[in-house]
């Protein structure tokens, strides 16, 4: 009776909602119009480092070897000639005014800008009496002879030669580093930048390449605005899955209405609070979407169930809102109160997920509970043959009507078999999981950002940067010979490296000083071995360039320093090797050193990220899945019926992990937040399934009737909505991005197994232990 | 009322002048733009100078590199070039590191540099005119002034910079080559009326931004009698670096007669 008294209220506050409709209905038009005008505040992001928490010791030591030194946003710019060499003064011509012009950029390092022609780039040699500190090329050689002597200088210089001209002499770099996203206006605003010098150079011999992660990033951002288009597409096949299913219009629109409305709200509440929405999270809505949907499917379904039965339009709103509204109203804030509790993770967008998610669950909760009715109380009546074209057997029937049969027939054991098959399978495929991360495993093979990337990393040294920073205890510790040995050990073995195409430091540069100071003598192609003769070549090196120039690779107090790996890789697994494999060297070899020396920087700044994110959505899974066990105990009284609320989640987050493992998907940043999003999918199918056999056998009907009756119409609409939730998202495969690729399988899967699930298992549970929970206070004996 | 009170502000400009400059102010008040640069030229153009020198280097963070040095120089009989012996007497790892510098206006300049840790003069070639003066924020441009008539002069106005009456001048390279070797599209300075010695210039970089502000500060009579002003704390900033450099000169004798064998690689191997 307690439950009836809780459908009790619900019933006057909804007769008294669907006596004035049209306040209601205007009420609500003028929220949703203020939330909507919140959406102007609503920020995005593309910016890694604000998705990672700033006290992450990675992220902490990669921002110190930006300010320091830069490195972090590079980009490179490779120039490739079809005939003949680089050496020929059209190609070098190109160099020096993409050189030029790079440096009027805002937000450009001008002193970290590396070409044939930069003015960073020197040729240090010996002469007879002393030695030659010039430019590689100042200007362009007038004549054949000053540009073989221009291929004769850089052949001999190895800190050009192999890391500016490629090996075979097609390709030549410009390398562009960028202290500031936010000058040139962004990824965008750095790739249009760049575009614009380029593309007047480039010809039928000559083809220019752009790769670096803010070139990556960039196109990332163009993918995703792909999802522009795919969306509403995604919206469309639903709305026609829907009028499939319902074979009405009110059953097409009402719930895509709930959900659109859900998705503004939600936004605009972000918008309303200032949290931002970084490209994690921009995905969020899709997972909205389909809960929002879920719910007004299940209140819609038991609509036209009541108007069948009462024939009078406000009674069948009034009751099947009152009746479902309980379940809705329960599932609604179990699952809400799951996601806000990731508000609270420190890192900004786990907790902008879970406050998104949340706002808009309790958003779609409020639209069914006052805009819905009221409009559907507004709405005519379906007349009879619209009930009667929504009420004939389809497809669906036969089939949940055999699953009630075999549940009562002592079949069950058949089902608990498929799940343990269908679990060992999925358990099967998490073992194959494979983590990895990397832009470019975003993107096709034949697109332009891979190509270009591709061109660079087999003809250059690499269009990705790892650095290393060496830091001593205290001032001058760097002028210490043993110092730049150590340095000059880890600088050959990091050259040892597969992918590294160069590594550059501080230790060539006195390697250079030394040789040429002694008459260019090869002999002397060797550190110093003073720490009075180090510090009179630093010195020296400052006087000899721009200020800026020498501290790129010293820092003022000559206390820190930096090893420049330029790598061929992007991907976490590959970046892992690589300063994993350094690391290990430097413990290995080097433990007793003065210095310390950290591995991170450029694109390492991959691994934290990673990292961060993955285990990060990990323990957001187990977090909700803990606060909805604990509410879903309390709220049923039951630990059984926690458990049983969690189980289509569970079903969902390994039916998702499981197809990853088994069809090669790997665990990256993009998935493993779909796999939380996977968590909002099913959660609430077994608390509108349980209710629903709680109300029917509190009117007196047996288990194995309320067993039917439950399948027949809650199970109905669970299977309705997962299919053209499902089937809608699919289309999103349509996009070609390989983030939508994964959200167009993963999603439809994920709704589709855990809605078996909870048609299946769960009620193969419940008619096993008939849990005392569901009969409390209804007076039913078991039967 | 605004042009009134415009015209009392300039007729009360011009008693503060007048009261300043004494005498010379009719005179100065009547100067040219072209004039008053090449009283500023002249001003701090000596024969020869020798003197310690403070350069402190900072960087954007605020943390800085100190280099003191002893410096000797001469000018050319040719009034353009100078002859530059600069000797490192901290920090302690480079004290005795020599540096000879001969200008040649028209071609590379020679340098020879003194490691002591090598014991050995090494003649340095650098095709540059080179751009920064010892790892400074400073050109070499900037240390010894460029000849007048590089640049074309613009009388702006008259203005008092912290209490006293300046000449405000806008210079523009006159051509395109001297714009590329100095690196400045257009200078404006503040000449002191008193002294005629630049009390702030700023430097606007090739493409028309603000590059550069130099502060000339304890402006010293170095030559009471030939009336020779030297600042003697120099501080140039670099706004789009945010680097800070400071040149302090301490002991500074001028005209004191220095040899041409001072600048001879035999006495910077000496060393000291």
């Amino acid at each position: 009776m307690e439950a009836e008294q809780r459908t009790g209220v619900l019933r006057r506050y909804v007769t008294w909602i669907t006596g004035h409709p049209r306040w209601v209905v205007a009420l609500v038009i003028l929220a949703t119009a203020l939330l909507a005008t919140q959406l102007r505040h609503l920020r995005f992001y593309l910016d890694p480092d604000r998705t990672l928490p700033p006290e992450h010791p990675l992220v902490i030591l990669g921002n110190r070897i930006t300010e320091v030194f830069g490195g972090k946003n590079v980009v490179v710019v490779g120039l490739e000639v079809r005939d003949g060499t680089i050496y020929d003064q059209a190609t070098l011509n190109r160099v020096k005014r993409i050189t030029d012009r790079a440096r009027d950029i805002p937000g450009v390092i001008p002193s970290n800008i590396l070409s044939l022609s930069a003015v960073n780039v020197k040729d240090i040699t010996g002469t007879e009496d002393g030695m030659q500190i010039r430019r590689v090329m100042a200007e362009v050689p007038g004549d054949e002879q000053g540009i073989t002597a221009l291929r004769e200088r850089v052949r001999s210089n190895d800190l050009v030669h192999g890391l500016l001209v490629s090996a075979d002499e097609k390709m030549t770099l410009v390398i562009i580093d960028f202290s500031s996203t936010e000058k040139p206006g962004g990824f965008a605003g750095i790739h249009r930048r760049v575009s614009e010098i380029i593309e007047p150079e480039q010809d039928t011999n000559t083809a220019i390449h752009l790769a670096g992660l803010p070139i990556q990033l960039h196109q990332m951002e163009v993918y995703s605005e792909r999802m522009k288009y795919v969306f509403p597409l995604a919206l469309l096949v639903i709305a026609l899955l829907l009028y499939g299913v319902f074979r009405t219009v009110q059953g097409m629109i009402i719930p895509l209405l709930t959900a659109i409305l859900s998705v503004v709200w939600g936004l605009g509440i972000m918008g309303l609070i200032g949290w931002a929405l970084d490209p994690f999270n921009v995905m969020t809505p899709i997972l909205i979407l389909a809960i929002g949907a879920g719910h007004s499917v299940q209140i819609l379904k038991r609509y036209y169930e009541e108007f069948h039965r009462l024939r009078d339009n406000r009674a069948a709103v009034i009751e099947s809102t009152s009746r479902i509204g309980l379940a809705m109203l329960t599932a609604g804030i179990v699952a809400a109160t799951g996601f806000a509790s990731l508000i609270t993770f420190r890192v900004p967008t786990f907790s902008a997920f879970g406050m998104l998610t949340a706002s808009g669950i309790l958003s779609a909760l409020v639209i069914e509970m006052t805009f819905i009715p009221a409009i559907r109380a507004l709405l005519r009546a379906p007349d009879e043959a619209h009930l009667g074209k929504e009420q004939r057997t389809r497809i669906f029937d036969p089939f949940l009507s055999a699953l009630a049969g075999w549940i009562n027939g002592g079949k069950s054991k058949y089902i608990v078999g498929v799940f343990v098959a269908v679990v060992a399978l999925a358990l099967a495929g998490i073992s194959q999981l494979v983590i990895e991360n990397g832009l470019s495993t975003f993107f096709a093979g034949s697109s332009r950002v891979m190509q270009d990337m591709e061109a660079i990393n087999a003809e250059g040294a690499g269009a990705f940067v790892v650095q290393v920073l060496v830091e001593g205890k205290g001032e001058d510790a760097l002028k210490d010979p043993q110092a730049l040995r150590e340095m000059e050990r880890i600088q050959e073995f990091a050259a040892s490296q597969p992918g590294v195409g160069k590594v550059v430091s501080l230790v060539d540069f006195m390697k250079k000083m030394n040789k040429a100071l002694n008459g260019d003598d090869p002999r002397f192609e060797v550190l110093p071995d003073t720490s009075e003769l180090i510090a009179q070549y630093l010195l020296l090196y400052s006087m000899s360039g721009d200020p800026g120039d020498f501290d790129r690779v010293v820092d003022f107090g000559y206390q820190r320093s930096v090893i420049t790996i330029y790598y061929r890789y992007d991907t976490y697994l590959k970046i892992k090797a690589l300063t994993d494999s350094i690391e290990g060297f430097i413990a290995t070899h080097l433990a007793g050193s003065q210095l310390t020396y950290r591995v991170g920087g450029g694109i390492a700044n991959m691994l934290p990220l990673t990292e961060v994110i993955i285990q990060g959505k990990i323990k957001n899974i187990l977090q909700v899945c803990g606060v909805i066990f604990g509410v879903a105990s309390v709220v049923f009284l039951s630990l059984l019926g926690g458990l049983l609320v969690l189980l289509p989640l569970l079903i969902a987050v390994l039916a998702n992990l499981g197809l990853m493992g088994l069809a090669g998907i790997e665990m990256s940043v993009s998935t493993a937040t779909i796999t939380a999003m996977a968590l909002g999918i099913g959660a609430d199918y077994s608390i509108y399934f349980m209710f629903r056999i709680r109300e029917e056998l509190s009117r007196g009907e047996s288990w194995a009737r309320s067993l039917e009756i439950s399948e027949m119409n809650s199970g109905k609409a669970i299977l309705f909505v997962a299919t053209s939730v499902a089937l809608g998202y699919a289309c999103m495969c349509a996009s070609g991005f390989l983030v939508h690729i994964h959200l167009g399988t993963l999603v439809p899967v994920t709704m589709l197994v855990s809605s078996l699930g909870a048609l299946t298992i769960m009620p193969a549970i419940l008619m096993a232990t008939k849990p005392r929970f569901l009969t409390r206070g209804s007076g039913q004996r078991k039967a | 009322m605004t042009a009134t009170l415009q015209a009392l502000t300039r007729v009360l400009d011009l008693i503060v002048l007048g009261l300043l400059l004494g005498s010379p102010a009719a005179r100065a008040a009547d100067l040219t733009a072209r004039e008053i640069m090449v009283k500023s030229y002249e001003v701090s153009r000596v024969q020869d100078s020798t003197g310690v020198g403070v350069l402190t280097l900072y960087n954007a963070s605020g943390d800085k590199r100190v280099r003191e040095t002893t410096q000797v120089g001469k000018l050319d009989p040719n009034g353009r070039d100078q002859k530059r012996l600069i000797r490192f007497v901290s920090p302690a790892d480079v004290k005795g590191t020599g540096l000879l510098t001969v200008e040649h206006h028209d071609g590379d300049d020679d340098i020879w540099i003194y490691l002591p840790a090598l014991r050995k003069v090494r003649r340095i070639v650098s095709q540059e005119k080179s751009n920064t003066f010892m790892g400074s924020e400073f050109s070499y441009v900037d240390i010894l002034d460029p000849q007048v008539d590089d640049y074309t002069h613009t009388l702006v106005g008259k203005v008092a910079l912290e209490g006293v009456e300046c000449f405000k001048i806008e210079s523009v390279p006159t051509s395109a080559a001297i714009k590329d070797e100095h690196g400045y599209a257009k200078k404006v300075s503040w000449i002191r009326g008193d002294n005629f010695v630049a009390s702030q210039i700023d430097f606007y970089d090739k493409t028309g931004a603000l590059l550069k502000t130099q502060t000339a500060r304890n402006i010293h009579e170095v030559d009471k009698t030939a009336h020779k002003w030297l600042p003697l704390v120099r501080v140039m900033s670099n706004h789009q670096t945010k680097r800070r450099s400071e040149l302090v000169l301490k002991d500074i004798k001028v005209n004191v007669g220095v040899g041409d064998d001072v600048f001879s690689t035999a006495n910077l191997e000496r060393g000291r």
